[in-house]
């Protein structure tokens, strides 16, 4: 069923959804198969970009909204083709990113904290040292939040990490080094 | 905790991502819809506005551009700028030139109206050297050998008693009195001046229309000595005067 949606069959799907009477999925989404493409690129990305933007913006109630603000704009701006993987992965992950900073950026200009505390006083002792992990993460500065989500948690190479963040390969390890020794400190 | 950070990091974030919500690909494709359809619109305004402006532009622009189009087609300018040599009819053996005008006279009643009208009365310039009467002694037309006024068509020259002249006459009041200005409030000129047995005069006319607006007019004795005998320089509103100062007022 996947492949038949995903592939030519993509066509059709995009031709009832124009066609629905209630007009809500009537939009003129360009070429079908851009909305095929893009789904499939999600489908490859979406679990670890999950996990980028709720590490980097450390707010669970914004998480959805900040990912489908940056889908939209990888959708509205999705080329034609890429080079390769690493350059597709390169090119959605910077978007997501730089979506994540505007999000942090808005956060600090609103002086607002995610209510981290308020969830600690409501839950039980027994969960104390997973808060306690969950608060050293939080306790890091973005960037060095950034740099362990793209190398140690989403798992991105060097070089993939480095495009994302705009910055050479040797400032990425230099940065990865002190953002574990500042989560290491922290959580000691 | 050495070399366990990207291990920690990884629980961490596990904690801090939420629970997927089941529509949320459907809220996505819902949204992009949206903003599909709202960008769409946004152009429709903006082609809309820039379709308005431009018309808006080309109108302006078109009735700025009509008085110009006017007026280089209908309202023509020229310049008529010629010389003539015209004979003085001698009066029990003197010779003399008329020369008369007055200004644009915004009303005058029938009475006093050549037209015959009351309403405006036009400014007026004439050069007589040639009085003609009749067996009743009242003059005959023509009854100047240049002549015009603010009117359309009204330019004049007498070519039965005037004939184009190649000399050159300088538009200047060198050697003649100045008489000063002849406006609305102060009336006009009625003038004899004796002459030789020819004179020439060079005129130069701005015509708007075929309308005279301006007009420069010079005249001497057309002999050896080239007396200067007038300069007159004239608009519908005021007119300056230079004179020989043997000339007299006609009563």
């Amino acid at each position: 069923l996947a492949a038949y949606i995903y592939g030519v069959g993509a066509d059709v799907v995009y031709a009832a959804e124009r066609f629905r009477s209630d007009g809500s999925q009537r939009a003129l989404f360009g070429p079908p198969t851009e909305r095929a493409r893009f789904e499939r690129m999600l489908d490859r990305h979406h679990r670890r970009l999950r996990r980028l933007v709720a590490g980097l913006i450390a707010d669970r109630d914004r998480v959805d909204d900040v990912l489908q603000e940056a889908y939209l704009k990888a959708f509205r701006g999705l080329p034609g083709a890429f080079a390769n993987d690493a350059h597709e992965a390169t090119w959605l992950y910077r978007i997501v990113y730089r979506c994540c900073l505007d999000e942090l950026r808005r956060r600090r200009r609103r002086r607002e904290s995610p209510a981290a505390e308020v969830v600690v006083a409501a839950v039980s002792a027994d969960a104390q040292p997973r808060l306690e992990l969950e608060d050293a993460f939080r306790a890091l500065a973005p960037d060095d939040r950034a740099v362990l989500l793209l190398v140690g948690v989403v798992g991105l190479d060097y070089e993939t990490a480095a495009a994302i963040l705009h910055v050479p390969r040797g400032t990425l390890a230099w940065r990865l080094s002190g953002a574990r020794a500042r989560f290491r400190e922290v959580l000691s | 905790v050495i070399g366990d950070e990207d291990r920690l990091a990884r629980e961490a974030v596990e904690q801090l991502v939420p629970a997927e919500p089941s529509g949320f690909f459907d809220a996505f494709w819902k949204r992009a819809a949206e903003e599909e359809r709202r960008r769409a619109q946004r152009w429709r305004r903006v082609a809309v506005a820039v379709a308005v402006a431009s018309g808006v532009v080309v109108a302006v622009a078109g009735v700025y551009a009509a008085p110009a189009v006017f007026s280089s087609s209908t309202v023509r300018s020229s310049v008529v700028d010629r010389a003539y040599a015209c004979a003085v009819l001698p009066h029990g053996g003197q010779t003399w030139v008329d020369l008369e005008g007055f200004p644009r006279i915004p009303y005058v009643d029938a009475q006093h109206n050549p037209s015959g009208k009351a309403g405006p009365k036009p400014a007026i310039f004439s050069l007589a050297t040639v009085e003609r009467t009749g067996t009743d002694g009242k003059a005959l037309p023509p009854f100047s050998q240049l002549g015009f006024k603010d009117v359309k068509g009204s330019l004049f020259v007498d070519r039965s008693a005037c004939r184009p002249s190649p000399r050159r006459v300088a538009l200047s009041q060198a050697g003649l009195v100045a008489q000063g200005a002849v406006t609305v409030q102060f009336g006009q000129f009625n003038d004899r001046c004796v002459s030789a047995r020819r004179v020439v005069f060079h005129v130069r006319v701005v015509l708007r229309g075929g309308t005279p607006t301006s007009a420069k007019v010079a005249v001497r004795n057309d002999d050896a000595k080239s007396r200067p005998i007038a300069y007159v320089d004239w608009t519908p509103k005021r007119i300056v005067y230079f004179l020989d100062p043997n000339c007299v007022a006609k009563k």
